[in-house]
C-alpha cells in the first residue's frame, strides 16, 4: 500500500496539519505502507483561468506542476488530503489546486484508492465544510471516503486526542484497504454528520463529471457493459 | 452613495460573465452620478497567504503586492460588489487567495457604514447560492451590511431578461440599504451569529498572541 497525504497549509512542514499528517503516518509506517508528503505550497500551481479546455480535451493546457501531482494520486492506494480553515474554507492555494483539477473529473480515476480528509482550525467558522469539500472531490471521481479528523488547534498545537484520531483514521485506510472494500453509493450509510454533507452532494450531482457522465452512471455502465472503467 | 468598487474573482475578468452582471449593475450606478470600477483579481499580483499571523500581532501584513491596494479601495468605496464564479460547487481558487489575505480585515471588520452584494456565475450545476452565503458572510465579518446576491447562468456570456432585472433591482437595492444604513444595527445583526461568537472566543483566547486584534476589539469595548 501507498499514501499520498496533499498538505495545503503554507507552514509545512511544521504547523498543524503536518503534525496530523506525521501522526498518521508513523501508524503507515509501522504497518510498512509506503508514504509521501506533498505540499502544494512548494509546489508551482499556476492559477485556473477558466478556460474550460480541460472539459472538451480531458486535459489542462497550463504546463506546471499539477499533472504532476495529479499522477501521484493515481499511483497512490490511500490520499490524504490536508488543509487548515482559511476563513471557513481550505486554503486559497488547495482551492486552486482544486480548480486546476476539473480535467481529472472527467472520469472515475480514483476508483478503487482510499481517501481521508484532515482540517485544523482555531475554531471559528464550521470545519466540515473543508472537510467534506476535500472528500467530494475525490469521491466524485470514484475514491472510498474513509473518514476525517479535525483538529482545534492553539498556537498551531494539535492536542493528544486528536492526535490519536488521526492515528485510528490511518489503521482504518489501512483497513478497508486490506478488505479493498469497494465503495458502494447505494448502500452507503448516510447517517454520520460526515456522510450527510456527501450525501447533499450526491443528490446535487457530481459537478465536475459531465451530467450524462455521473459516477452513478459510471457504475451502471460497469455492471451492465461488464467492463471497468 | 458617491462610490461602488467590483472585485471581481472569475479568471475570465472582463470578457465573463460575472462582469457582464457588475456591467449591469453599474449602468445603474452611473444614472445616479455614482463613480464605479471593476477590479478584476486576475490581472493583480496576489502572492499566496504564508499564515505568519504577522497580521494579528503587528496589524499589517508584511507582504508587499497589489492586496493592500485593493483593500484601500474597499475601505475608499461606499459599496463593495464581490463577484465570483461558481468552481466546484464553490468561489474560484483566485478569489479564495485574495480573501485568505484579507484575514485582518475579517478580524478588525473595517468596513462598517458600507453596502455589500455578491454576484455569481455558474454553469447549472450544484448549488450557486453558496457563493452569496459565503461572500456576504465574509463581507458581513467585515464590518459591511449584506444586502443579497444574484447569480445568472453563464451561457455565450449573455445575460436572461431576467437576469438582466435582476441585477438593476440589486443595484437599486444596494441604494436603498445605503441610504437608510442609520437604521442597520451591525453590532447586534453581527454578533448574534455563530462566527462571530468564535470569533470572540478567539481573540479572548489569543490575547497575549494576536495582540492587534485584542486591541481592536477592546477599544471598540466589543470585549471585557
Ligand atoms: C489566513 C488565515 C485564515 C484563517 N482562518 C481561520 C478560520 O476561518 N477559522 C479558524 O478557526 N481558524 C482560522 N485560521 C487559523 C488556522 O486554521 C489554524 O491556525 C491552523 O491550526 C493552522 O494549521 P497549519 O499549521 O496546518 O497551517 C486562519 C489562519 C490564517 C493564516
Ligand atoms: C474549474 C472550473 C470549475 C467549475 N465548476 C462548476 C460547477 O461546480 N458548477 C457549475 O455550474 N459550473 C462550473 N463551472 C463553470 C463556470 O461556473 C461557468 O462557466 C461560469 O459561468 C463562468 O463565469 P465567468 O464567465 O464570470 O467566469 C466551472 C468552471 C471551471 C473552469
Amino acid at each position: 500500500m501507498k499514501v499520498l497525504a496533499i498538505n495545503g497549509s503554507p507552514h509545512y512542514p511544521h504547523g498543524s496539519c503536518s503534525s496530523m499528517i506525521n501522526n498518521m503516518f508513523r501508524e503507515f509506517k509501522n504497518q510498512g505502507v509506503e508514504t509521501e508528503h506533498l505540499a502544494l505550497y512548494e509546489k508551482k500551481i499556476k492559477i485556473c483561468d477558466g478556460c474550460g479546455k480541460c472539459n472538451k480535451e480531458g486535459t489542462c493546457h497550463i504546463d506546471d506542476d499539477v499533472k504532476e501531482i495529479q499522477g501521484k494520486m493515481i499511483d497512490a492506494d490511500g490520499i490524504v488530503l490536508a488543509s487548515p480553515l482559511y476563513c471557513g474554507h481550505i486554503t486559497g492555494v488547495f482551492k486552486n489546486f482544486l480548480d486546476r483539477s476539473l480535467s481529472m473529473g472527467q472520469n472515475p480515476c480514483l476508483k478503487g484508492k482510499y481517501a481521508a480528509s484532515l482540517c485544523a482550525y482555531g475554531g471559528v467558522a464550521n470545519p466540515d465544510i473543508a472537510t467534506d469539500f476535500l472528500l467530494n472531490f475525490v469521491l466524485g471521481m470514484g475514491a472510498y471516503p474513509v473518514g476525517k479528523v479535525i483538529a482545534t488547534t492553539e498556537a498551531l498545537i494539535v492536542n493528544d486526542d486528536d492526535k490519536a484520531k488521526t492515528r485510528r483514521l490511518a489503521l482504518e485506510m489501512i483497513e478497508v484497504f486490506d478488505e479493498r472494500k469497494a465503495f458502494d453509493i447505494e448502500k452507503y450509510s448516510f447517517d454520520s454528520e460526515f456522510s450527510k454533507g456527501l450525501q447533499s452532494f450526491i443528490e446535487n450531482g457530481c459537478y465536475f463529471l459531465s451530467k450524462d457522465f455521473g459516477y452513478r452512471e459510471v457504475i451502471r455502465r460497469e455492471e451492465a457493459e461488464g467492463v471497468s472503467l | 452613495m458617491k462610490k461602488v468598487l467590483a472585485i471581481n474573482g472569475s479568471p475570465h475578468g472582463l470578457w465573463g460573465t460575472c462582469s457582464n452582471i457588475i456591467n449591469v449593475m453599474f449602468e445603474e450606478f452611473e444614472k445616479h452620478n455614482i463613480e464605479t470600477e471593476m477590479v478584476n483579481v486576475v490581472e493583480l499580483k496576489i502572492k499566496t497567504c504564508k499564515g505568519c499571523a504577522v497580521c494579528l500581532t503587528k496589524g499589517v501584513c508584511p507582504m508587499k503586492d497589489d492586496v493592500k491596494g485593493l483593500q484601500d479601495k474597499m475601505i475608499e468605496a461606499d459599496g463593495i460588489i464581490t463577484a465570483s464564479p461558481l468552481f466546484l460547487n464553490h468561489i474560484s481558487g483566485l478569489l479564495k487567495i485574495f480573501l485568505d489575505r484579507c484575514l485582518p480585515i475579517g478580524h478588525r471588520p473595517v468596513l462598517h457604514g458600507k453596502v455589500a452584494v455578491s454576484v455569481a456565475s455558474y454553469g447549472g450545476v450544484g448549488n450557486v447560492e453558496v457563493i452569496g452565503d459565503y461572500l456576504l458572510e465574509f463581507m458581513q465579518g467585515s464590518g459591511a451590511r449584506p444586502v443579497g446576491e444574484i447569480h445568472a447562468i453563464g451561457v455565450d456570456g449573455k445575460l436572461s431578461e431576467q437576469e438582466q432585472k435582476n441585477a438593476v433591482k440589486l443595484a437599486v437595492d444596494m441604494l436603498e440599504d445605503y441610504k437608510n444604513l442609520d437604521s442597520y444595527d451591525w453590532h447586534s445583526d453581527y454578533m448574534s451569529r455563530d462566527n462571530a461568537r468564535g470569533m470572540k472566543e478567539f481573540i479572548n483566547n489569543t490575547k497575549d498572541f494576536a495582540t492587534a486584534d485584542y486591541e481592536f476589539w477592546k477599544e471598540k469595548g466589543w470585549i471585557d
